[in-house]
């Protein structure tokens, strides 16, 4: 009885898109589309750039997947930082920053296929991990890096929404990270 | 020794919050310690991660053939065409560096000229262009064009000159138009070169073809001269 081929890791398809492996491409996208998305969706207001910056983000990673060194990071993450700077982008360009407000939670998302278990179990595996190491950030220095990077605020909007003074922010920005990084790190 | 002023402006850094004032200052502290961009690198990772908390969504349909598609003609259009095998020629070994500078030259004046024009910037695609058949043309012809600002720029070198009744038309091939769209007559200097800014008689998308064609003097409104030059 011969067992199927184990499915290749995300690092290994960005790998083979720096090759010109279109289907490797194809792939990660079915893989990593859905979670850029879910991302953009809290980065972006307008549907018309959050689909603009997805777009962006894979031609960038088409293009770009020559630069990716496994070493340096997952492939997951790799394409989150292209993600959030294109966002930014995107945000600063349009000298709007408009952020989804409560009523998208009230939207219903569209239903995805549902990845293939060993995929699955991996994504939930890294969010199980990162959750914990979240959970052991104080609230007070957890926020403000969440309204950083799910929101894209700035140093100044963070304080204002938090009423804290701006020297508080970037100290409790500095304690978050640096324990996030910590726990990252003993937990993996 | 990575100090705790250097240590929050890492973190700041890390999630695009440091202000621009120091950004460069920092951004040399890092050039110049080694475990700072390290701590920078590892704490982006870290921020980077939390994208695992948010629900996954299904991008709309669709979008994956938009991208497809917008790779499937950037490769065709950058894609250098291989010669006929009966016609094989062979460069002087100055050709490839020659190109590579009529490119950067090329790539060089449509950005500038686009630093005028207001709007988004968008990609500029290359065509190599190279002879369709037997007929005597250019080795290669080079077209850089912008489709933001619907300009394209074609080079080439040694084109024989034409009897004076007749003239070289460039055509861009767009698959939304049922027949190539006029790019203008061009002129070929003593020197057998050409360096032309055009601009395409109608509104053209994505990344286009084009080619060259003999046309009676003055040009014909539709290609019906011999087509000598093709991109692919």
């Amino acid at each position: 009885m011969t067992t199927d081929p184990e499915p290749a890791s995300d690092e290994t398809l960005l790998e083979r898109t720096g090759s010109g492996d279109e289907a490797a491409f194809a792939e990660l996208y079915r893989r990593l589309a859905p979670r850029l998305y879910g991302y953009l969706r809290r980065m972006l207001w307008a549907e018309g750039d959050r689909q603009d910056v997805l777009q962006e983000v894979f031609l960038q990673i088409w293009h770009r997947a020559t630069d990716y060194r496994r070493e340096k990071s997952a492939a997951f993450t790799w394409a989150v930082l292209i993600t959030r700077g294109r966002a930014i982008d995107r945000m600063r360009k349009l000298q709007r920053i408009e952020r989804l407000s409560d009523r998208l939670e009230h939207e219903s998302p569209p239903e995805i296929s549902v990845p293939e278990p060993s995929e699955d179990a991996s994504y939930a595996e890294q969010k199980e991990l990162i959750r914990s190491a979240l959970d052991s950030i104080e609230p007070e220095n957890r926020q403000p890096i969440e309204l950083a990077f799910f929101k894209g605020c700035t140093q100044q909007e963070i304080a204002e929404q938090l009423q804290q003074p701006l020297g508080t922010i970037k100290a409790r920005i500095r304690r978050g990270l640096l324990k996030l990084r910590k726990q990252l790190l003993t937990k993996s | 020794m990575i100090t705790p002023e250097h240590e929050e402006m890492a973190a700041l850094y890390a999630l695009d919050l440091l202000e621009a004032d120091v950004t460069a200052d920092f951004e040399a502290a890092c050039r110049r310690d080694p475990a700072l961009t390290e701590m920078v690198d590892e704490l982006r990772n870290c921020a980077a991660l939390l994208a695992y908390q948010v629900p996954p969504c299904a991008p709309p349909a669709g979008l994956w053939e938009r991208i497809a598609t917008e790779i499937s003609d950037s490769k065709k259009t950058i894609s250098i065409p291989t010669p006929p095998a009966q016609a094989k020629l062979v460069f002087p070994h100055w050709v490839p560096w020659a190109l590579a500078a009529v490119l950067a030259i090329c790539c060089g004046v449509l950005f500038l000229e686009r630093q005028e024009a207001p709007g988004f910037p968008a990609e500029l695609s290359v065509a190599v262009l190279s002879a369709t058949g037997d007929a005597p043309t250019a080795e290669e012809a080079v077209v850089v064009w912008d489709p933001a600002t619907q300009t394209g720029r074609l080079d080439l070198a040694r084109m024989p000159r034409l009897e004076s009744d007749r003239d070289y038309q460039l055509w861009v091939i767009d698959p939304r138009y049922a027949d190539p769209v006029d790019g203008g007559v061009f002129a070929i200097s003593g020197d057998g070169t050409a360096h032309w800014v055009f601009h395409p008689k109608a509104q053209i998308a994505g990344a286009p073809k084009f080619a060259i064609s003999i046309e009676p003097e003055g040009g014909s409104v539709k290609a019906q001269g011999p087509i000598i030059m093709a991109s692919r």
